[in-house]
């Protein structure tokens, strides 16, 4: 806790935010530090008239400021049923993460929204700031449940529409998603987030433990593969996967987002005081 | 390309049809797949995707399991059905030619190489002859009744294309244990083939028709090469005998059997001949000896009459030769077997004895008129007689003739013919009326009135104008055969005893018109013919071919002076020279051609040989399935030169084995993930 207590989140983007905060805004507003200067015009304030200017140069030049405005910290945790899989538990892991990230962000007085995308769709904790309402925040966290397989291109443009706040979004997911990683992160890899996907996988994905004859059932979508799980189709998978992970990195990086790829054998503490701080999330 | 072809099809199918469902049904069954939950079934699928696309063979590869169980299957399955190809014959390193020259091999229904069997035997040897490895030693044996090396084990193939070109035809039985005997001493002593542990290779060219059936056996590779088809039509006499009658020895009866060694019923004329002269034709009709009885029952009720045997009768009191003979339009590849000669003997020159006290000069002029036909005439008086009766069988005569006079019993000898002038002896049933020892008469001239005129004794006399003086009071029983009866009772009358003909003439020929007539020296010479036959009844049967007679030496010493060669002609009007050596039987060549043979100058009772064929199994030209004494090799056709190769083992080994072995391999794979 204490460490974390260090952290904060840093953003790439200058964020515009709603309230005054620790952050520097693209708004030039009332902050004590200096940003430009302007030619006066009429009706404005005459107390930002620069009056050595005046006396050198005979003009009217206005002094701008630069504005300090809070940061809006998005985390969307997926909620799916094939986040409850693996030892340890992808779900599980993802909370953990979402938690820690929670805390920092409220510890901060960043603008923290936390969104569960479940198979009725998204559900979020509306805007919260302050390091009171971390009790909700690890409420909404403890009560969520994984399960179902709704469409997460469905429930991210949900989120997109309710949250038009730009900020620092953090998708947590193991985005294996049939509809494609495009589309499922479409409406958050837009201009108007700061995108960070972190992609949970636990060790049995990384190396499958299973072999033979096996009928594979999707823990989402009930969907089934027959596969007879032989050693050339084991390195076939791992290729695949490594592909898979690679395509969804290209994709969140064209974006301009980060990605991380995370193992749930990985302890989240480590994940968020070193990996995330090398990524630049927090710092 | 020689494609293969299966022995035991149905066994495969039948078993095709039961372990194939079970095989997939075991296969679907064994693949009940577990189920697992996974995370998203997104991956597995690419992967399974990417892998079959990179890889064109993965959708079997899923299946291979399956499929490699198929393939021993299936060829368990073929293995079941006994395939195996044609190939060429290739003959091995050590080869014998065993080539049959037998009769039988005459029958021209040859494929191949010309008309006869032989011909194609010889023409499919010369085959093998040329498909022979450089350095492969070849043998060739010729066998019929005996079996000869025609040609030694030699590696240089034209000589032995010149000894089966050399082999000829007999009109011989076959003997096939002799040739295997032969080959099998031949070949058990090759240090080559006693090296390799090999068998000898025998190739067998005949058409298995063989007397010894159940003798012969070899150990080798027998190869049997079938010559002859067995839709060829013959017609063929198979037995042949000829004898006199009993009561009649004038009378020859002659029998003959025939088969039909054709597939169909065939229809032919039996002719006889004596001495070239046809006397008796007769129509045979004879169904195939191959049909079973069914099969010639129907063919008899349908109105048809078999007639596979037939017997003749003829009179014939001289030598002849008698000739059985096939005629007519019908299919016959075998002449050999239509023909069948028989030799009457001529009559034994006769030895006659006339035992009479009184110079009976018409009985001795009628003796001397009767010609060539005895060699030897004797007259005795009865003291003489009855001093030193000629005692034993025949005592070398062959008829005695009593005149007047009455031996005693004790003083016959023991087997003979004997004719009494008025008297009839003691010891027989037929009694004459006796006082005080002397034989009572009919006083007063009868004449005969009944004889027995198709008696041969009497045939085409005239007795009637007869007249004759006291003849013997006669008491008949049921041994007297009369003969000749007058008013008072029998005149003329035979009886006959074991060993002993009696022929009685109950009055005196001398008192009588008799001796006036021209009937007196015929009957004088019907009745030597006559009894000196019934010592002779037997006709000597035909020789058969291959057979090599001995002329004994008394027979040859009995000639007037002992020849240094004898000329044998032989049935196709060449000759061969026999020498004859300065002491000991001479000892013919082998008789190997149907017909008569003759020899210069003649021998007493070797004049002529008459070989017949008479071989029931040479006359059956349908050629066997399996060779007899070889494990049951089947029989390669004519036009079909070709061995089967069994390949049922090789695929057994070649296909399920590697199989079985690479199924291991991918499942201990696939279990090692």
């Amino acid at each position: 806790m204490a460490r974390l207590d260090r952290l904060d989140f840093v953003s790439r983007k200058m964020l515009a935010g709603k309230l005054k905060g620790e952050r520097r805004s693209k708004r030039r507003g009332q902050s004590v530090e200096f940003a430009d200067y302007r030619n006066y015009t009429t009706g404005d304030d005459l107390r930002f008239i620069d009056w050595n200017i005046y006396a050198r140069l005979d003009k009217l030049f206005l002094k701008l400021f630069l504005e300090e405005e809070d940061l809006s910290l998005y985390i969307i945790v997926d909620a799916s049923a094939s986040m409850d899989y693996g030892e340890p538990q992808k779900f599980a892991y993802a909370r953990q993460l979402a938690a820690a990230l929670s805390y920092i962000a409220l510890g901060n007085q960043n603008r923290l929204t936390i969104a569960a995308v479940t198979d009725k769709g998204i559900t979020s904790t509306g805007a919260m700031r302050g390091r009171r309402r971390l009790t909700q925040a690890f409420g909404f966290l403890n009560d969520l449940k994984p399960s179902g397989g709704g469409s997460f291109a469905a429930a991210t443009r949900q989120f997109a529409l309710q949250n038009r706040l730009k900020g620092v979004c953090i998708v947590l997911s193991d985005f294996l998603h049939k509809e494609g990683v495009e589309k499922s992160l479409s409406y958050v890899g837009t201009g108007r987030y700061d995108l960070f996907a972190i992609q949970t996988l636990c060790p049995q994905e990384f190396e499958p433990t299973l072999a033979g004859d096996f009928r594979l059932v999707d823990m989402e979508d009930g969907d089934e593969a027959e596969v007879s799980i032989t050693a050339p189709l084991i390195v076939r998978y791992k290729s695949t996967l490594s592909a898979y992970c690679q395509h969804v990195k290209n994709y969140v990086n064209r974006r301009g987002g980060n990605y991380l790829l995370a193992n749930t054998s990985t302890p989240a503490d480590a994940l968020v005081l070193t990996y995330l701080r090398q990524r630049g999330l927090v710092g | 390309m020689n494609w293969p072809t299966f022995l035991s099809p149905v066994a495969a199918g039948i078993a095709a049809a039961v372990t194939l469902p079970l095989l997939f049904l075991l296969y679907f069954l064994r693949l009940r797949r577990r189920p697992a939950k996974v995370a998203s079934t997104l991956l597995w699928k690419k992967a399974v995707q990417d892998l079959e696309v990179n890889a064109p063979f993965q959708k079997l590869r899923r299946n291979l399991l399956l499929f490699l169980q198929l393939l021993v299957l299936i060829a368990l399955l073929l293995a079941l059905g006994r395939p195996g190809v044609l190939s060429d014959n290739r003959p091995g390193k050590t080869v014998l030619l065993l080539i049959d020259h037998s009769a039988s091999m005459n029958a021209q229904d040859g494929t191949k190489g010309g008309k006869t069997r032989l011909d194609e035997a010889k023409a499919r040897a010369l085959e093998i002859v040329n498909q022979l490895s450089r350095g492969a030693r070849g043998m060739v044996i010729a066998f019929d009744s005996t079996a000869q090396i025609v040609q030694p084990m030699t590696t240089d193939p034209n000589l032995l294309r010149y000894a089966i070109d050399t082999i000829r035809p007999t009109d011989c039985p076959t003997r096939i244990k002799n040739a295997f005997d032969l080959a099998e001493a031949q070949s058990a002593f090759i240090p080559e083939q006693l090296r390799a542990q090999q068998r000898p290779e025998v190739w067998v060219f005949t058409d298995g028709r063989a007397a010894d059936i159940a003798e012969a056996s070899i150990s080798a590779d027998v190869k049997y090469q079938q010559i002859g088809k067995a839709t060829s039509a013959n017609l063929g006499i198979v037995a042949a005998a000829g004898r006199r009658n009993y009561d009649n020895p004038t009378e020859v009866q002659v029998f003959a059997r025939l088969i039909n060694a054709g597939p169909s019923p065939a229809t032919a004329d039996l002719q006889l001949l004596v001495d070239g002269r046809p006397a008796r034709t007769t129509s045979v009709t004879i169904p195939p000896s191959r049909w079973d009885a069914v099969q010639r029952q129907t063919w008899m009720d349908a109105g048809n009459k078999a007639v596979d045997s037939q017997a003749f009768s003829l009179d014939l009191a001289q030598a002849a030769t008698l000739d059985l003979r096939l005629i007519g339009a019908f299919d016959d590849v075998l002449p050999a077997d239509n023909a069948v000669a028989l030799l009457i003997p001529p009559p034994r020159p006769l030895s006659v004895l006339l035992v009479t006290d009184g110079h009976n000069a018409a009985l001795e002029r009628a003796m001397t008129s009767l010609g060539t036909g005895i060699a030897k005439r004797d007259k005795m008086d009865t003291e003489t007689y009855l001093a030193n009766p000629p005692m034993g069988a025949g005592a070398g005569y062959d008829l005695i003739l009593f005149d007047n006079f009455r031996p005693t019993a004790d003083k016959l000898p023991s087997a003979g013919n004997f004719v009494y002038f008025n008297t009839i002896p003691p010891g027989l049933t037929t009694k004459g009326e006796e006082k005080s020892g002397a034989l009572l008469t009919h006083p007063g001239a009868v004449k005969f009135i009944d004889w027995q005129r198709e008696h041969p004794l009497l045939r085409d006399l005239s007795l009637g104008r007869i007249v004759l003086q006291d003849s013997l009071v006669v008491k008949t029983t049921v041994h007297t055969e009369v003969l000749a009866e007058g008013p008072d009772g029998p005149l003329i009358f035979l009886e006959r005893q074991p060993h002993r003909l009696h022929l009685v003439i109950a009055f005196d020929p001398v008192a009588s018109t008799w001796v006036t007539e021209s009937s007196w020296p015929a009957f004088l010479a019907l009745a030597v013919r006559y009894l000196s036959a019934q010592a002779n009844l037997e006709v000597p049967e035909s020789l058969a071919p291959g057979s090599a007679p001995r002329l004994p030496d008394l027979v040859v010493q009995r000639m007037a002076s002992r020849p240094k060669e004898l000329k044998l002609a032989l049935p196709d009007h060449t000759s061969v020279s026999v020498a004859v050596p300065p002491t000991g039987d001479v000892p013919l060549p082998r008789l190997n051609y149907v017909g008569l043979y003759q020899l210069t100058p003649p021998v007493p009772g070797f004049e002529q040989f008459a070989v017949s064929m008479l071989d029931e199994q040479e006359s059956d030209i349908n050629p066997a399935a399996s060779l007899p004494g070889s494990g049951g090799q089947t029989a390669v056709k004519a036009g079909q030169s070709k061995t089967r190769l069994d390949l049922w083992w090789y695929l057994v080994a070649l296909g399920a084995l590697p199989i079985l072995m690479l199924e291991w391999w991918l499942y201990s794979r696939r279990a090692r993930v």
